[in-house]
């Protein structure tokens, strides 16, 4: 039985907008990003516990649970989403491309994308969620490869017309022309 | 590590059967395609309908559909994997039960793989079984 906390309703929780800011957890082993049922149940928990901290201590008057900074004392913390690679944050930066590599490493004799898509690091790199985009579509840029099962994922889009299906070039074309569309710099 | 020491890692019957690399890394087609003569798009009959699948054969990850898509082409099952003139082979392979691989055979006798989204080989039919794609699970010819 699937039991998730959509991405988006994380951000109705937090009253934010999801093109706008993105939700990050850091832990002792490092950031990761709200996407599968763990982790919304994780941050569920944070958000809590969070709560249950500042109710105790803080007078009502106080601000917002949780802004666009990282939350006092807690693990939890709303990034604003960028829309060029350049801008994108250096640690996001270094786990998509430790990612990559592995990905592209571990799965480059794989003859079915099923396989490929469902490389743990590949999950990994959709659990990151939209923060990511701009780096997907500048690999995509680069090179043609199998990223269109994460950018559908991730933004619930598909902008690949049927005649297409296949062709990694007029995808890639395809996702392109759609990142521009939404004000990616691609 | 280089791409031959890659494939004789995840292959490990390659080496002592010989294989020669015939074309670079090219994620744009993957080796069903290449075994049904296209190489030109990946194809996968993936859940999502993101990647081409044959109209008319049945989007899944089985050897029903996978040898479907070679009769459609006008594949019919055959026993030998010895080179018969002039008929054209592919073999397909499979693991556990789930296709992984497909192969076509050459004139020369010798069978032609895509591997993934890597490079072309070379090499006997036999020369990647008991590796990463498993075994061959039956041969068509048309």
């Amino acid at each position: 039985m699937e039991h998730k906390l959509p991405p988006n309703e994380i951000h109705e929780l937090l009253g934010v907008s999801r093109s706008t800011y993105y939700v990050v957890i850091n832990t002792p082993s490092g950031f990761y990003f709200p996407a599968s049922a763990t982790q919304a149940q994780e941050i569920q928990r944070l958000l809590a516990e969070v709560k249950m901290k500042l109710d105790a201590c803080i007078p009502e008057s106080t601000p917002p649970l949780l802004g666009p900074a990282e939350a006092p004392k807690s693990q939890v913390c709303l990034l604003p989403v960028q829309k060029k690679e350049s801008e994108v944050d250096d640690n996001l930066k270094r786990r998509f491309r430790s990612l990559t590599e592995r990905w592209k490493t571990e799965t480059q004799f794989t003859s079915t994308v099923i396989e490929i898509v469902t490389h743990p690091a590949y999950q990994q790199i959709i659990g990151m969620g939209p923060a990511i985009i701009p780096l997907i579509l500048h690999q995509l840029a680069i090179e043609a490869d199998h990223w269109f099962w994460a950018l559908k994922a991730i933004t619930g889009e598909d902008p690949v017309n049927e005649n297409s299906r296949g062709k990694l070039m007029d995808m890639a074309r395809a996702w392109l022309e759609w990142g521009e569309s939404q004000g990616y710099e691609c | 590590m280089n791409v031959r020491e890659d494939i004789e890692l995840h292959f490990p019957d390659l080496e002592s059967k010989g294989y020669k690399v015939v074309s670079p890394y090219d994620p744009i087609y993957n080796c069903i395609a290449w075994a049904a003569g296209d190489s030109g798009r990946w194809w996968e009959p993936d859940p999502m309908g993101i990647y081409y699948w044959p109209p008319d054969v049945l989007r899944e990850y089985s050897i029903t559909a996978y040898r479907a898509v070679f009769e459609k082409l006008g594949f019919s099952q055959c026993d030998s994997e010895d080179l018969e003139r002039p008929f054209q082979k592919v073999a397909i392979y499979a693991k556990s039960r789930k296709p992984t691989h497909a192969s076509r055979q050459l004139e020369s006798g010798q069978w032609a793989s895509k591997m993934g989204k890597s490079v072309d080989i070379e090499h006997p039919l036999q020369g990647l079984s008991r590796g990463f794609y498993g075994d061959v699970d039956c041969i068509l010819r048309k």
